[in-house]
């Protein structure tokens, strides 16, 4: 299993799920949780800036209180962070065209029940084993 | 939900062998989408032009080329409205950070590593074509 190193931005219990299903599927990967744009910010260039940066992102943003189209915008202007690979899982395709706009890697259907949760992040853990990223220091 | 119909996809891939691979793996995977092949930057520029050649959703494309490079490419697709939001996933020999870094930067959906082996390069391809199911691609 590959280690990954992973920030969730969605509303409390739904990221606290995700991030609960993900390390039962890959128990080796890191996953940082936040529930909204601010907290997420905090994590990429704030305060509690993580060390080293996670490389990808996994974000709700048609959750209001998340504000993800807003953290997307930043992420993408930002020099350092404009390279992230941001997933966006989302149960509405409301902000669907503006996000892909942003250039994601992948606009997936958030799953509603357990067995669907294990199935769409199962198949993102195998896609993220086979994708490589430059070593940490290097960006 | 069910895709009604299937996205055309550019291999942008200057090795013949690696283009038949690609093939043969879209075969043996059942992948059916209309796949256009260009032998370099250059070439896919052109293709990406051409009215009478329908917009692919998904370019898969190598780095190191004749005449263009994957990069160069890359950068320029990034710069023009019409194909700039189009899904690229990198596919080489190319194990360099220094591209690696330049690919991301250039937000491909994903940088792969073209496997030695037939079957592996078969497993890569099939938990693509499940990633863009799930995407809905």
């Amino acid at each position: 299993m590959k280690d990954l190193n992973i920030i969730i931005i969605d509303h409390k219990t739904d990221g606290q799920k995700a991030k609960d299903v993900f390390l039962e599927i890959n128990s080796h990967s890191t996953v940082y949780l936040a529930d909204n744009d601010v907290e997420a910010w905090s994590l990429l260039d704030g305060d509690t800036k993580l060390n080293p940066l996670p490389k990808i992102i996994i974000v709700d943003v048609n959750k209001k209180e998340v504000n993800g189209m807003v953290l997307l915008d930043k992420i993408r202007n930002h020099p350092l962070l404009k390279s992230l690979l941001v997933f966006v899982l989302s149960d509405s395709d409301t902000n669907k065209e503006e996000a892909l706009k942003f250039n994601i890697a992948g606009y997936i259907n958030k799953p509603l029940d357990t067995e669907s949760s294990v199935e769409v992040y199962s198949k993102l853990n195998e896609y993220l084993s086979i994708i490589e990223f430059p070593r940490d220091n290097q960006i | 939900m069910m895709i009604s119909k299937l996205v055309n996809i550019l291999l942008v891939e200057d090795d013949e062998v690696d283009v038949m691979n690609v093939k043969r793996a879209f075969s043996k995977n059942k992948i059916e989408n209309p796949l256009y092949v260009a032998g370099n930057g250059v070439e896919a520029l052109a293709l990406l032009n051409d009215p009478d050649v329908p917009m692919p959703k998904i370019i898969i494309l190598d780095i190191n080329m004749p005449k263009m490079n994957g990069i160069e490419f890359l950068r320029l697709v990034r710069q023009n409205d019409k194909f700039k939001n189009i899904s690229v996933f990198v596919m080489t020999t190319s194990n360099e950070d220094s591209d690696k870094i330049n690919a991301y930067d250039l937000n491909v959906a994903g940088y792969i590593l073209k496997p030695l082996s037939f079957e592996k390069f078969l497993s890569s391809v099939s938990t693509l074509k499940d990633y863009w199911k799930l995407c809905e691609m």
